[in-house]
């Protein structure tokens, strides 16, 4: 009688993925430049010894940060703001996303374009036109109902609650989520809302039944970034805020900061609180997003335009109206603030020059500053849309065991308030042995630039990533493609409008923002952003208009570059 | 057992791989305990000619000096003299305002890097943070012409500018300055309506003066430190809480308001500001006050040197000093900055922070105040609600 074996299963054959490998080079090295600075800013809400001194462990920062008289009230203020602004962009970045992506507007991409540049503008720029327009006493809009009403004093003030959601609203709260939505819009299968129209269902239940939850991921990360982006907003707050007494926590860690006796301890506790915040977000949004199939680009994808009927010129002029408030009005007051002799006096003698372009131009730093900023932006722009795809792809495509915490730790510079974040970028620089040669180069700000834009371009690439259905990878390595040629002729060229939407935002933040750079910076390292700084810290506001203008050229013109690569991939698909 | 079970994932390996190499590249040096300050070194006999020319070659062949100053255009302009006096020195200057200086200079010492050699700093970041952390040495010694150190040269004395600390050798005040905290609009203030800082209480002013934030900035802290010693904290409480003063922390926003005629009451605002105004035609009705209860004089932003310990350039930082603190610096300097010299060979640019002879004013720039401004700040933390 023959006996029974048992079978025993083959051992099963290692193999290692270049995914694994990558993932793993990833994660050391975000655990070096992102997780290190955010323990080091835990140690730091220990350590109760002053600047420079020997360290001194205690809960005292913590006591200090919670005993803080202003905390209530700026938890409170920080919240409402949040949710105030996110329930006015939202909505309505969803809408025009819609509308510029999936109609038939006329001009939509010039349309799209004109958010693009909204974008671009510097915030602070942005604030000082609108502190021209509606100051209460000398603001021009003021001015005007004032004198026709024949009333003392005209309805809005720029220094208030209203006002402040405002001009947070107008600076890029709202177009951002315009530029990051439009892509995933015009990314959607016509043919699930052919299907909904099929069985009797109209435009409107189309968009909130079938449009929207499938792109729910990119609607949760777009929200979830803005909501992150509003617990740190700190240069608005601080101008428009401060003077009736609105306080956030930023503006309160950044009174901690800036005291002639700086308490670090308690503005790191208080960055942990937002972090933690930011961290239970985040979770909530992971959880959401992870068991559902998101897929909308597929072998039979198709982009057909609805048709808005009587509603296409109504809506033009709508979005048309939005641009004038968005774009055309403060690229006109920048404009004007850099010719003018005194900024926002107009009643005097002489109130226009060219001085100050010239005063700019003489500047012994204006072109190195330009340099830098070309360098540190297009710098930014490379390594970081290469590092973001890399670690999406991984995230979405791989199976590498830890790409969930690749994920989380990718998150984590958003949840850091600035100013503190930036300390601890010093910290990186100077404390790991490896990184220290790079302090006092431009490269300390690209890379800076590149791990601050993290959040954003990862979540973003992956969302349009979950859109892309396997089968269309699967075609291509069935016809004998390899990895790299499926990649960079499918992925790539589908994921065309994410890769350049995300590329611009790291190109124009690296090129205006000052927050981040601004412990990093050296003469040789210093970019435009740093220089507007110190013309403002002057109270050369006129000439730190010239800067900001430049800024925005230069901006402006990546994107130009950008879109005129983007229209040609997106033919070509 | 069989080659599976001894078999190390190579993913495993990987990761652990990636554990031990994080571990070695987080590994950064102890941080150092930072270099205590030195005891003030026996007074330098005065120098003879062969000794500066000895410093003089010595800082030739280091080639370079590293400066920090305020932010300002006017700033670089004037120090760009120093390079014209001495071509073989590179001038390397910073412009990084207190807060930015000072996480940077601990940082970059705590990695062993030394990039400054001078810095031209107000007095209370430099007290309150850089010389618990050691990173001051004193000045005196490195003041060696005879030019400089003539007591002539000086307003009170040579000495007198080193009176900011009390080892009297840390620091050197170069100019002198009337403080400018308290503007007015006359079109909008009575020539009587002010008089002491209890006119800051009148109820007629409340929702109306507009200020900087006392628990940063000078122009504020400075003057309601003064206010608090004469009248108590209560002056402080009920201006916070009575008066409900507009706090702005940018002094030149502060300035631009009360142009448009915002407010009619100032304190802080940047008085250059409203001086480049005025020669448009503008703010003309916009005054300087000196209330003498919280009147003050000490040294401009600038106008006041520290040396760096373990400056990388040493001998070029003490003839920087020196050629600072000498006429021809001290002229070039307030030429293009409009500051006023505390040398008598040198004519005052700025008739409107110009302190008379005979004029004995609080500086509470010395460090004996510290503490009392600590207790202001204290205070203003509670208050600002």
């Amino acid at each position: 009688m023959a006996s029974l074996t048992i079978a025993r299963p083959l051992p099963r054959a290692y193999r290692l993925e270049p995914s694994a490998i990558a993932g793993a080079l990833l994660l050391v090295a975000l655990g070096v430049t992102v997780v290190y600075p955010v323990l080091l800013i835990v140690l730091q809400s220990f350590d109760v010894a002053g600047p420079g001194q020997p360290h001194v462990w205690s809960l005292q920062g913590w006591q200090s940060a919670l005993s803080e008289p202003l905390l209530r009230s700026s938890l409170l203020n920080t919240i409402t703001l949040t949710v105030v602004k996110q329930v006015i962009t939202m909505p309505l970045a969803v809408a025009i996303a819609w509308v510029l992506a999936r109609t038939d507007l006329p001009g939509g991409n010039w349309l799209e374009f004109g958010f693009w540049v909204a974008f671009f503008l510097p915030p602070l720029a942005v604030t000082q036109s609108w502190l021209l327009l509606a100051d209460a006493h000398y603001g021009l809009i003021n001015q005007f109902l004032a004198g026709i009403f024949g009333v003392r004093q005209g309805p809005f003030n720029v220094y208030s609650f209203w006002g402040l959601v405002w001009v947070d609203v107008v600076t890029g709260a709202f177009t951002v989520k315009v530029m990051l939505l439009t892509p995933a819009f015009r990314h959607m299968n016509s043919t699930f809302e052919e299907a909904s129209r099929i069985v009797g269902g109209g435009s409107m239940r189309t968009i909130l039944r079938i449009t929207v939850p499938i792109l729910m991921p990119t609607i949760l990360v777009v929200l979830l970034l803005g909501m992150m982006a509003s617990l740190q907003s700190f240069e608005i707050e601080q101008v428009l805020g401060t003077p009736f007494r609105f306080f956030v926590f930023s503006t309160m860690i950044y009174n901690l900061v800036e005291s002639s006796q700086p308490s670090y301890a308690p503005a790191a506790a208080l960055a942990i609180m937002v972090l933690l915040v930011g961290l239970a977000l985040i979770w909530l949004q992971l959880r959401m997003t992870s068991r559902r199939q998101f897929t909308t680009v597929t072998g039979q994808f198709k982009n057909q335009p609805v048709s808005l009927g009587i509603w296409r010129w109504p809506l033009l002029a709508v979005l048309m109206l939005i641009m004038l408030i968005v774009l055309v009005t403060p690229v006109l007051l920048t404009v004007a603030g850099t010719f003018m002799t005194a900024f926002g006096f107009l009643n005097i003698a002489h109130p226009w020059t060219l001085d100050n372009w010239g005063a700019a131009f003489r500047d012994p730093q204006f072109v190195r500053s330009l340099t830098n900023t070309l360098q540190l932006a297009f710098g930014s722009a490379a390594i970081g849309l290469a590092t973001y795809a890399l670690i999406a792809y991984i995230v979405v495509r791989s199976r590498f065991a830890w790409r969930r915490g690749l994920d989380l730790v990718s998150w984590l510079p958003f949840t850091v308030p600035g100013l503190i974040l930036s300390l601890a970028m010093l910290s990186l620089f100077l404390g790991v042995l490896p990184l220290r040669p790079l302090y006092g180069t431009t490269w300390v700000l690209i890379l800076t630039a590149v791990l601050t834009g993290m959040p954003l371009g990862v979540q973003i690439l992956k969302g349009g990533l979950l859109q892309l259905g396997a089968e269309l990878e699967e075609a291509s390595r069935v016809a004998g493609g390899s990895w790299w040629v499926t990649f960079r002729r499918i992925l790539l060229r589908l994921l065309g409008p994410s890769l350049l939407t995300v590329g611009l935002i790291v190109f124009v933040s690296a090129a205006r923002n000052a927050s981040y750079v601004a412990l990093l910076s050296t003469t040789a390292n210093q970019p435009l952003s740093m220089l507007q700084l110190n013309y403002l810290a002057q109270g050369k506001n006129e000439i730190a208009s010239v800067i900001a203008f430049i800024v925005t050229l230069v901006s402006v013109g990546g994107a130009c570059i950008a879109r005129a690569a983007g229209f040609r991939g997106a033919a070509a698909i | 057992m069989s080659k599976a079970q001894f078999r190390i994932g190579r993913r495993r390996l990987l990761v652990l791989s990636g554990a031990a190499a994080l571990l070695q590249a987080c590994s950064a040096p102890a941080p150092r305990a930072m270099p205590t300050q030195t005891t003030a070194p026996a007074q330098a006999s005065s120098s003879g000619p062969g000794d500066w020319d000895k410093i003089l070659s010595a800082a030739k062949s280091e080639g370079a000096i590293t400066v920090n100053t305020f932010p300002g255009s006017a700033n670089q302009t004037a120090l760009a003299e120093f390079s014209k006096a001495y071509p073989d020195i590179k001038l390397e200057q910073t412009t990084l305002v207190s807060s930015a200086l000072a996480p940077k200079i601990l940082q970059e010492r705590q990695a062993n890097i030394f990039t400054w050699d001078v810095l031209h700093q107000p007095t209370t970041t430099s007290l309150q943070v850089l010389k618990p952390a050691g990173v001051l040495d004193p000045i005196k010694p490195a003041i060696v012409r005879p030019d400089v150190t003539d007591d002539a040269s000086w307003r009170d004395g040579f000495a007198a500018g080193l009176a900011l600390t009390t080892d009297m050798q840390l620091a050197y005040q170069s100019t002198l300055v009337r403080a400018q905290n308290l503007m007015i609009d006359t079109a909008q203030v009575g020539p009587d309506d002010f008089k002491s800082a209890q006119d800051l209480l009148n109820p007629k002013w409340k929702g109306k003066i507009v200020c900087t934030d006392t628990r940063i900035s000078g122009s504020t802290f400075f003057p309601f430190t003064l206010a608090r010693l004469k009248y108590g904290d209560d002056w402080m409480t009920q201006f916070f809480q009575t008066q409900e003063p507009v706090i702005i922390n940018d002094g030149a926003q502060i300035a631009q308001l009360l142009a448009h005629g915002n407010y009619p009451v100032a304190i802080g605002a940047i008085w250059t500001v409203l001086q480049d105004f005025q020669k448009q035609g503008i703010a003309t009705t916009i005054k300087q006050l000196n209330l003498p209860d919280i009147d003050s004089a000490g040294p401009s932003t600038n106008g006041t040197l520290w040396l760096v310990n373990n400056a990388p350039h040493p001998n070029a930082a003490r003839v920087y000093i020196n050629w600072f603190l000498s006429k021809e610096g001290q002229e070039a300097w307030t030429s293009i900055t409009t500051d006023n010299s505390r040398r008598t060979d040198v004519t005052p640019k700025d008739d409107s922070t110009f302190v008379p002879r005979g004029l004995s004013l609080p500086d509470l720039n010395e460090e004996k105040y510290l503490p009392e401004i600590a207790r202001t700040q204290e205070l203003a933390k509670q208050l600002i609600k």
